[in-house]
């Protein structure tokens, strides 16, 4: 499991500040597609029971009725939590010298970026619609000095909060980084 | 007229290959999630859920004939009741 306190290639002084996922809110339509699907079996029993009422009197029919409802049922649990996976995994860890960003494609698809605070630029937050703007979560884009592509948070809770937090750890980690580079100049001038 | 234990066999087949993709998923799960109770819980409650749905349909199972037969043409007429 990825610990926190030993992220990959950290520092020993380097703290984790804030280990972001997407909203909750946007797993909601995967429930819903899931408990819609969890229905269509009792759909097509009710119509069969409607057209013939005496259908599964046969204890033939009721048996590979229920092998095919189990199996039916754990297929679909099974996707359920596969979605979940892919949600679950797809995290950004803000630290206070970098920021990792994971993604989970599928279940054998990883990719792994991360980017220097010092090198960020602009952080921009963007809350776009009526449920984003009640639940307040939205993306957040992190521009990097001298790349066209941005970093991108997506869908996370709290946008402007991040935002913020963001900006004020890669100002602090651009102090130390520029007071390193002033002392390594000036012991090499020494 | 098709043995109903074939289709007993049938569904050990398809049980055998959730099996294996659970454990594909709880892997990939244990592996890459960050640690917390979260992610501890969310598997927890993936397995329990499974096990009992295989458990109960295990227990249905039990109390079966498999020396019945089912007529596929008859499948989708209803049974015909003695007057």
């Amino acid at each position: 499991m990825l610990d926190l306190n030993h992220l990959p290639g950290s520092s020993q002084e380097e703290q984790t500040k804030a280990v972001l996922r997407r909203h909750w809110m946007t797993l909601l339509s995967l429930t819903a597609a899931f408990i819609l699907v969890l229905f269509l079996p009792l759909i097509v029993i009710s119509a069969v029971q409607y057209a013939s009422p005496m259908f599964f009197d046969d204890p033939a029919r009721t048996t590979l009725l229920v092998l095919g409802l189990s199996i039916f049922f754990l297929y679909a649990w099974l996707f359920l939590f596969q979605n979940y996976i892919d949600y679950h995994l797809d995290v950004w860890i803000v630290t206070d010298h970098r920021i990792l960003n994971i993604e989970q494609h599928g279940l054998f698809a990883r990719t792994v970026s991360e980017l220097r605070l010092y090198r960020v630029q602009d952080v921009t937050a963007e809350i776009k619609g009526f449920l984003h703007t009640m639940l307040d979560y939205g993306n957040v884009y992190i521009q990097t000095a001298g790349e066209k592509e941005r970093f991108l948070f997506e869908d996370i809770p709290h946008p402007n909060q991040v935002t913020k937090m963001v900006l004020d750890l890669a100002e602090i980690d651009r102090k130390q980084e520029l007071g390193e580079a002033v002392e390594e100049f000036q012991s090499g001038e020494a | 007229m098709i043995p109903l234990s074939y289709f007993l066999l049938a569904w050990i087949v398809l049980l055998a290959i959730y099996a294996l993709l659970t454990l594909v998923s709880v892997i990939q799960m244990v592996r890459f999630a960050v640690a917390s109770s979260m992610t501890y819980f969310s598997t927890a409650v993936f397995l329990i859920v499974a096990v009992l749905a295989i458990g109960a349909t295990c227990v249905y199972l039990a109390t079966v004939d498999w020396n019945l037969a089912l007529n596929l043409g008859s499948l989708f007429q209803a049974p015909t009741i003695p007057l």
